[in-house]
């Protein structure tokens, strides 16, 4: 029954996929450096996913030999989907399935800790332990952490009352907030971690700028803080450089990949640059693919130079001319609107000023439409005030659905440089909103607010805020400090509502609340009695000698009584004081530990988190979940759950009366921990398989959009300032670099944004064009429409528009027998709560002793198989 | 074994462990009692010592196998993810399942199992050029009769190992489990039947016969045995309406709040309370 396929054209054909030229060529291109500009839709996805497929088909490239790396992590599961499904086609005709688990696909970032720990690197295959990895909250809260800032504080030599301060000036923003100063030594770390500075060096090239030095020595202590622990402890920046350099001591790393493909080229960094580059030294098929015009981020590293000067850079360091082939077929755009994002572009003098052959972009790039439709698809609105514009807009989207042209509200996408402004949501977003919003029509835009400013983020943290005292917090502070203390009032009063509207959850509160002030004050009982007895905390803890006098303690509860008496506790105590003088044993409980064990509460912050959504108020939002598929705000309940947990995670879970003393657990819940989230913004949930949900209209950052397309896009504010962030300065002094000129790199950025917002449409692509006292747009922009590259809107015939069907998402997911189909076996609404919306559980006792026990004859069977083989290898 | 082997694999697996733990207690903030941490290093050494003759031989562990391009009976496409624990080269290659249950509970239960592995076994055979001459399940669990040998054993290794190896044969982990290729189709069918009740989001917690149903190989019922363990317990109508028609201690604590009865849990309380 197996049949072979003696060619890709005919797995082409059964696809229903016919490529173009050069399309073909790139896949089939396996021989060396390979050098793909891909310009908006032309198919590069496709391009990536038929060449993988013909390396494993047909050149019998095995799965783990390839390195596939992506931007984001959503994009990587869609390459994956896309690929076990072209090979689950190829199967179905072959009968013989391939296994990809063993490839790599995902972001540089997730495939940097899958290397770390990928035996073929290891010298002598033994497994490496990988390092523990700060996401970015994490990072924040390391730094931030008060011990911690001070050291920084300290290492950096400047005087300690205006170090916030002369680290924003130097940042080019004023003010004392801490959160900004740490916000920005924060991005200042970052750089220096992917540019692979050199301490000693920077230093010294530092002289003369004070502030520089003494950010470098921050730096420095910085580094020196995360590798204090046992275990080395990295964040996304320095994870990178952790790969790099565990696999620089192997000598033949660069032949483990017979294909390294990497996606996105435009925005990786100059780690993930070097990092890619000795992973193809062997074999040098080294892959390419990107945009330069889409470069976005800059800001986060990015340098797009890796892209536009790839081709010189293999011939510097794999010794090859990389083959270049362009994929510049748009399939997606209407011809005007390819036509107008090319006039946009070159509005800009991408030449060197004095080298004028040599060009900062991929310069002989020639986009052309495969739709040639002659009909205007390009629109600005009448020039005139924001108000008027934001009208004209709303009421052309208003025609666009009545129509039907446009089935579903969420094909038609704003965009935005950026929804907020400092912390509030930008006026132009908010002026189209309401515009919306007043002729009926809703708006989603998860990152236009904050998390924490969510109904059911305030209500649940309300209700929590009524158990764990919310902080006073003196209003003469400014900024961030003010608002967080605003939105703190504000959880005081709705606590006290919802209270008052459920007795049975105000007298569940007062139980908790009555619970934390018996084990106090039986701390305080057992406290006298430690006095009295001139003992001190740190003496060691003898039941024979001390047991007796602190049961005896005047009015000290049954329930600390009990703990003192009770069997278990007793015998590990006696244990530990057997052991004392094992050098490698737990060394004995000391007295400070017994009373705070005698005065624990049993349940968590975790615990009280799900009881409390046992109350109506939170039943009703599982039950619109479970009975009517309503899914925002379970969605963000989830989310609180997810960053309770977090705060858990960080400490001992248990609560004890110790905990509350000095307002300690005030402190780092609510004024440390809260207030980070808070200060940081962090955005609405957004699921990432439904980015956006039907009968809304999407309100997105041009960011955001990145990687997906819309029959309608309406470009919300075409105005953004140049300006070159300091960092930039920073880095052309530490490097040396010779990158895009300081002047014009900020003027290149804008130009690389809008061109990616202009290149999301399909049909149709409206721009507000401000023209009043204190609104305009940039001048680009201007220049095309007084040159009448755009038709007016309010002339435009909406019966002229193509009808946009809604497209279904092509990939297919995949589940798991256990994890999916058994889980949902057992009942359907605890899948629902931990495996569809990703709740965080109390605890995961029952769980966690079955993996611990999986993992332990996992890793045994490991050793044996390794030993079996070193023995083999020396017979 | 040798005792220079015995020595070097239990070293091995000590310090395994004890990594293993710590990072599992960082990466989860959770942690295990020392009554359970033993009761979990108990189950691999049981393992070592009983399954030797099969884990000397294991030549793939964690084997992830993927079933691309299925469809559902309403025309979903999916991929199917299996993961197998070992297969091991012992006169034929055979696939092994690893379950930290009791012998008993498998036993009950064994058409689920058997459903689970003959989808496993479909797959690899699809994948690998290669047969497959049995599939079965471990029961890790350390079974009551000998509970007290594996103990004794662990407080001293070497005084008490022969006691230890001669109660290793009055037991057997191993059930084997009959895989059906001729229920493949329908195994799939089901599977596929789940999936579109996931896309469809039906969400309906197990009805109140089923938390009263007792569960296999135990003497309690789901409602004590599964719900109790789960935080979503307390939003739950099925569960609410389990207590309300119970009695005793539950139902009184429960009702008040909707609260039910608190786990005495002083190990995990000692465990979790931060030393200076």
């Amino acid at each position: 029954m197996t049949k072979s396929i003696d060619s890709i054209s005919k797995l082409w054909e059964s696809a229903g996929f016919s490529p173009n030229k050069n399309q073909e060529e790139a896949i089939l291109y396996t021989n060396g450096p390979l050098f793909l500009p891909a310009g908006p839709g032309s198919g590069k996805t496709r391009v990536l996913l038929w060449r993988v497929v013909n390396l494993i088909t047909f050149h019998n490239v095995k799965p783990s030999e390839i390195f596939l790396s992506t931007f984001t992590e959503k994009a990587a599961a869609q390459l994956k989907d896309g690929l076990e499904s072209y090979l689950g086609m190829i199967s179905s005709e072959e009968g013989k399935i391939i296994d990809l688990s063993e490839m790599y696909i995902g972001t540089v970032h997730s495939l940097c800790q899958r290397l770390l720990t990928d035996r073929r690197f290891a010298v002598g295959r033994k497994r490496n332990k990988p390092p523990i990895l700060l996401d970015e909250l994490d990072q924040y809260m390391f730094v931030t952490k008060r011990s911690n800032w001070d050291e920084f504080v300290l290492a950096s030599g400047l005087p300690k009352e205006s170090f916030n301060e002369l680290i924003n000036e130097y940042f080019g923003e004023s003010g004392k907030s801490r959160h900004s100063a740490a916000s920005n030594l924060i991005s200042a770390f970052n750089r220096l971690s992917e540019e692979l500075v050199i301490l000693e060096d920077a230093l010294s090239k530092s002289e003369g700028d004070e502030i520089l030095s003494s950010i470098l020595k921050a730096y420095q202590k910085y580094r020196e803080l995360l590798n204090y622990s046992e275990r080395k402890v990295v964040d996304f920046a320095l994870i990178q450089s952790e790969a790099l350099s565990f696999i620089n001591m192997n000598p033949k790393a660069g032949d483990v990949f017979k294909h390294v493909i990497i996606d996105e080229y435009q925005d990786t960094n100059y780690v993930q640059e070097r990092l890619v580059f000795k992973l193809s030294e062997g074999s040098k098929n080294l892959c390419v693919v990107g945009d330069d015009d889409q470069a976005l981020y800059r800001f986060r590293g990015a340098t797009v130079e890796n892209f536009v000067e790839f081709p010189e850079r293999c011939q510097r360091d794999l010794k090859v001319e990389a083959k270049k082939i362009p994929l510049d077929i748009n399939y997606r755009s209407r011809q005007h609107i390819v036509q107008f994002c090319k006039e946009f572009i070159n509005k800009v003098d991408w030449s060197h000023q004095d080298e004028p052959a040599k060009h900062y972009r991929v310069h002989d790039k020639v986009i052309t439409p495969n739709r040639t439709e002659v009909l205007d698809s390009v629109f600005a609105t009448r020039a005139t005030n924001p108000d008027d514009v934001a009208d004209e807009i709303a009421e052309h989207v208003v025609n666009l659905l009545a129509s039907k042209k446009v089935e579903n509200p969420n094909q038609i996408a704003f965009l935005f440089p950026s929804l907020q402004y400092r912390g509030e949501m930008n006026t132009q977003v908010e002026r189209m909103k309401n515009a919306l919003e007043s002729r009926g029509l809703s708006v989603y835009a998860p990152r236009a607010g904050k998390f924490l400013e969510t109904d059911e983020a305030i209500d649940m943290l309300a209700v929590l805020g009524q158990v764990f005292d919310l902080p006073v917090i003196e209003n003469e502070l400014g900024g961030t400090f003010r608002s967080f203390a605003r939105w703190v009032d504000y959880l005081r009063q709705r606590g006290a509502t919802l209270l008052s509207e459920d007795k049975k959850l105000r007298s569940y509160i007062e139980m908790r609340k009555s619970e934390i002030s018996h084990v106090i004050a039986d701390y305080n009982r057992l406290k006298k009695t430690v006095e009295e007895n001139e003992w001190k905390n740190e003496d060691i803890y003898s039941p024979s000698k001390m047991e007796q006098a602190l049961i005896e303690t005047e009015g000290l509860s049954k329930k600390s009584i009990s703990t003192l008496k009770n069997k278990l506790f007793k015998n590990t105590i006696e244990y530990r004081l057997r052991r004392r003088n094992n050098k490698d044993a737990k060394p004995p409980f000391q007295l400070s530990y017994i009373l705070r064990a005698a005065t624990s509460l049993d349940w968590t912050l975790m615990d009280i988190y799900w009881q409390v959504c046992g109350f109506k108020h939170f039943k009703k939002m599982f039950d619109l979940a479970e009975k009517n598929g309503i899914e925002k705000p379970i969605c963000n309940l989830s989310m609180i759950s997810n960053y309770l947990d977090r705060f858990s995670e960080s400490r001992p879970s248990i609560l004890t009366a110790d905990s509350f003393t000095g307002d300690r657990f005030t402190r780092a819940f609510w004024s440390s921990y809260i207030y980070a989230l808070f200060a940081r913004g962090e955005s609405e949930f957004e699921n990432p398989e439904v980015p956006f949900p039907k009968e809304c209209i999407p309100f997105l950052t041009i960011h955001q959009s990145k990687g997906l397309e819309f029959p309608v896009v309406v470009l919300g504010n075409p105005r953004k300032k140049a300006t070159t962030r300091k960092i930039e300065e920073v880095m052309t002094l530490l490097k040396e670099k010779e990158g895009e000129p300081l002047d014009l790199a900020p003027l290149f950025d804008i130009m690389r944004l809008y061109y990616v917002a202009l290149s999301r449409a399909k049909n149709e692509l409206i721009i507000a064009n401000f023209r009043s006292r204190g609104n305009y747009i940039n001048d680009e922009f201007k220049d095309l429409i007084a040159e009448n590259k755009c038709a007016p809107l309010h002339s435009h015939l909406v019966s002229e528009m193509p009808h946009s069907e809604v497209e279904e998402a092509t990939f297919t997911k995949t589940y798991s027998y256990t994890a999916d189909y058994l889980f949902y076996d057992l009942c359907p609404r605890q899948y629902m709560m931990f495996r569809a919306y990703e709740f965080s559980p109390s605890r995961t006792q029952s769980m966690f002793f079955g993996n611990l026990v999986h993992q332990t004859i996992e890793d045994l069977h490991n050793y044996l198989i390794a030993k079996r083989e070193d023995d083999e290898e020396a017979a | 074994m040798s005792a220079a082997r015995k020595i070097e694999l239990e070293d091995f697996i000590q310090e395994c462990f004890s990594e293993n733990y710590s990072s599992m207690v960082h990466e989860t903030g959770q942690s295990l009692s020392l009554k359970q941490q033993e009761a979990a290093i108990q189950q691999v050494l049981y393992y070592l010592y009983r399954m030797w003759d099969i884990a000397e031989k294991v030549t793939e562990t964690e084997v992830k196998l993927v079933l691309p391009g299925q469809k559902t009976r309403k025309n979903r496409k999916y991929n199917l993810l299996g993961v197998v624990d070992l297969v091991s080269d012992t006169s034929g290659t055979k696939m092994y399942d690893l379950k930290t249950l009791e012998k008993d509970v498998i036993l009950e239960d064994k058409d689920k199992f058997k459903k689970q592995l003959s989808i496993y076994s479909h797959i690899w055979k699809g994948i690998r050029d290669q047969g497959l001459d049995g599939t079965a399940i471990i029961a890790t669990s350390v079974p009551s009769e000998i509970k007290v040998a594996v103990k004794e054993f662990l407080d001293d290794p070497d005084g008490k190992f022969k006691e230890f190896s001669d109660s290793l044969k009055k037991v057997n982990p191993v059930i084997s489990v009959d895989v059906s290729e001729s229920q493949i189709n329908n195994f799939l069918e089901e599977f596929g039947d789940t999936i579109d009740k996931i896309e469809e989001r039906v969400f309906t917690p197990a009805s109140l016969d089923e938390l009263r149903a007792r569960q296999p190989g135990k003497n309690r019922d789901f409602g004590s045995l599964v719900c109790r363990k789960c935080d979503a317990r307390y939003s739950c109508d099925s569960y609410r309406e389990y207590v309300a028609s119970s009695r005793g201690k539950v139902r009184a604590l429960f009702s008040q709040y909707w609260d039910d009865e608190e786990e005495t849990a002083e190990n995990w309380i000692i465990d979790n309370i931060y030393e200076d």
